[in-house]
């Protein structure tokens, strides 16, 4: 029997489409930032290619982090599949699953264990994701603080300024950025390889909040 | 008008001779005109109101005398040389001159056994201000930097007794600068590192921007106060902006005009130099504002990078001057973070595409067996 199944309530949606949608266009202007490819030979005046990529980078930089504020917030009122238990496994239980499910992964196991929210492994990549948002914001609000010699983004993140320079910053931020384009991969793989092998609508689940259910008795 | 005036003799400055400013200066051909245009730029320098011109000027005329103490240790007498670089002396030199300046190795006509004695004397009636100028070099004692038998650290702390306060100019006086340099051989250290009973200005830059110390000392002057500092105790009037905002090519690095290679059409438009690895984004400094040797130049008005030489540890977190990011450690001099960064995320792409084969296969398998059950 079929069933259906409200998984991802719509902050969790919201959130993840947000992300998807800033994180590529941070890393796009990101990329120009860092290495400016396109020279603008045009009038100055008429000109302001780097003015719009940082100002777009520092709008979707917003998105990115208050989607993230709003993602943690709901890790504790959301449904059973939003819990923070699902990023990180701490009951002896996930990890049981998450070995079967990893052992899976590299084909030791033959049966591909079933899960109604994030299995195991997704779950522990997306606490892996979650650092780098950490890292990436601390350290981007860090540079965006940079301007400015007083006021509050100087006292909320003048601080690592201090710690580590703005040179080590921004080559952890720049490096971060393809740590995001592999985890794309990744991640993108596995969401196909979930829909095809599950045949569960893992993908327009992640659209409209439901998966179907297989196995009848849960 | 006259609550605001406040009369610098009410400052409790110990030996304070006073004298005519105004008539010293006329004796070396310093008409009062300039000395006014002088009071005028450093109200600008210290980025106060023009109207608090007239108020330096008063203050300065019956300034009484500061004693300063100029003390060269592990240096390279680059600070030095740019006190003295202008082709005749300025304004402000002639002033700092004539105000305070007591005792400095490279510049002073004594030497010696009597040029020491001065120097104890004024230690010794206290009220001064001493500026440092190079390192002080811990390892071993101290024993890599010794003037007259005695180590640098000896010097510092003998000749900041009693002072008003520490100028610790350049680079090296104020972070430990290029002596203290990844491996930092001679374990060289700042003034501030040191000195804590009496307060520390901290005038980086390398060399030092005399406009910046000049301004400091009139500065105190006038107001019988040190400038207000930021956490590295330098005066926000000269370190509170950062270059890039300042910059004159700034407008091109908004529109996306950049110099690509040295001696480039760009390079010869005057256009940005971020990609030439330009460290004017992590820099706070005035040169922009108040320039160099009179307000001609500074770096990147002449076609070069900021290297960032007024910000600690400049030469290892700069580097490489030429390159926009620093180079990853553990990695090759070749390998950009791009390259890596690229390596990884095609590492990423064969490992996923490796895995849909393996799991094409399994699936067959799967079917095939499932089929001999059937
Ligand atoms: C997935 C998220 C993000 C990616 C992929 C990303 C990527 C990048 C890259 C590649 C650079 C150029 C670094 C360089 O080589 O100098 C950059 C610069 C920068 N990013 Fe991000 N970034 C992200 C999030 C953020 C966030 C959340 C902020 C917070 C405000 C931020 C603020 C900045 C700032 C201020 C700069 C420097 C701009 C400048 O110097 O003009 N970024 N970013
Ligand atoms: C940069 C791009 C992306 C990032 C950073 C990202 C990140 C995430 C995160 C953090 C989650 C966990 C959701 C939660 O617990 O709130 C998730 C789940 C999911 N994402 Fe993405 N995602 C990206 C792109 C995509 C794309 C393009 C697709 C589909 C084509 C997709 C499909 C899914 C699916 C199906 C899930 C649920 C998987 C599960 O059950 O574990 N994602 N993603
Ligand atoms: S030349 Fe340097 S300081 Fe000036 S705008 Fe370009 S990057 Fe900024």
């Amino acid at each position: 029997m079929l069933r259906r199944v409200y998984v991802w309530e719509a902050p969790v949606r919201i959130f993840h489409w947000a992300h998807v949608a800033s994180i590529a266009v941070l890393a796009f202007t990101g990329y120009y930032i860092g290495d400016p490819f396109v020279t603008v030979p045009d009038e100055t005046a008429q000109t302001y290619l780097m003015g719009w990529m940082r100002a777009i980078h520092f709008v979707a930089a917003f998105v990115f982090g208050l989607g993230f504020l709003v993602r943690v917030y709901w890790m504790f009122v959301g449904n059973r599949y939003a819990r923070w238990q699902d990023w990180i496994p701490v009951s002896r239980e996930r990890w049981a699953f998450f070995w079967k499910q990893l052992k899976y992964y590299i084909f030791l196991e033959k049966e591909r264990p079933h899960y109604m929210g994030h299995n195991p492994v997704a779950g522990l990549s997306y606490a892996v994701f979650g650092v780098m948002v950490l890292v990436q914001g601390l350290t981007g609000f860090a540079l965006y603080a940079e301007p400015y010699a007083g006021g509050f983004w100087r006292a909320a993140f003048g601080w690592l300024l201090t710690l580590f320079g703005n040179q080590t910053l921004r080559l952890v931020h720049h490096a971060l950025m393809w740590l995001f384009a592999a985890f794309f991969v990744v991640h993108l793989y596995m969401a196909i390889l979930a829909d095809v092998e599950e045949r569960n609508a893992a993908i327009t689940g992640i659209v409209s909040g439901v998966k179907f259910d297989h196995t009848s008795d849960h | 008008m006259a609550k605001e005036h406040i009369d610098p003799l009410e400052l409790s400055l110990t030996g304070g001779e006073t004298f005519n400013l105004v008539e010293a200066l006329a004796r070396r051909g310093v008409s009062r005109r300039e000395f006014l245009k002088f009071c005028t730029i450093m109200a600008g320098v210290l980025a106060l109101p023009v109207d608090k011109a007239s108020r330096i000027a008063r203050a300065l005329e019956s300034a009484p005398r500061v004693p300063l103490i100029w003390l060269e240790l592990q240096d390279c007498a680059g600070c030095t040389e740019s006190l003295l670089r202008a082709s005749r002396p300025t304004v402000g030199e002639l002033v700092l001159d004539i105000i305070s300046l007591d005792y400095h190795e490279t510049i002073m006509a004594a030497a010696g056994k009597q040029a020491e004695e001065a120097k104890a004397a004024t230690v010794e009636k206290g009220g001064h201000i001493v500026v440092v100028e190079g390192s002080i070099p811990l390892k071993d004692n101290g024993l890599y930097c010794c003037i007259g038998g005695k180590t640098a650290k000896d010097i510092l702390f003998e000749t900041v007794r009693g002072a008003i306060a520490v100028l610790a100019v350049g680079n090296c006086a104020a972070f430990g600068g290029i002596p203290a340099a990844s491996p930092n051989p001679t374990d060289a250290v700042g003034v501030a590192d040191l000195v804590k009973d009496v307060p520390v200005v901290n005038l980086p830059g390398c060399p030092l921007n005399v406009v910046n110390l000049t301004a400091t000392v009139v500065h105190f002057l006038t107001f019988g106060s040190l400038p207000a500092v930021d956490h590295l105790k330098r005066p926000l009037f000269a370190y509170g902006k950062r270059i890039h905002d300042n910059c004159e090519r700034r407008p091109h690095f908004d529109a996306g005009q950049f110099v690509e290679e040295w001696g480039d059409e760009g390079h010869r438009l005057g256009w940005c130099l971020y990609k030439m690895g330009c460290k004017g984004p992590e820099t706070y400094h005035n040169c922009p504002t108040v320039r160099w040797n009179d307000g001609t130049s500074w770096p990147v008005m002449a076609g070069h990078g900021c290297l960032g030489c007024s910000e600690p540890n400049f030469w290892d977190t700069m580097t490489p001057f030429y390159e926009r990011l620093p180079e990853v450690p553990g990695f090759g001099v070749e390998a950009t973070i791009d390259k890596i960064g690229l390596g990884l995320t095609a590492v990423a792409a064969a490992g996923v595409a490796a895995h849909a084969i393996g799991s094409a296969v399994r699936k067959k398998a799967a079917g095939a067996s499932q089929e001999q059950e059937e």
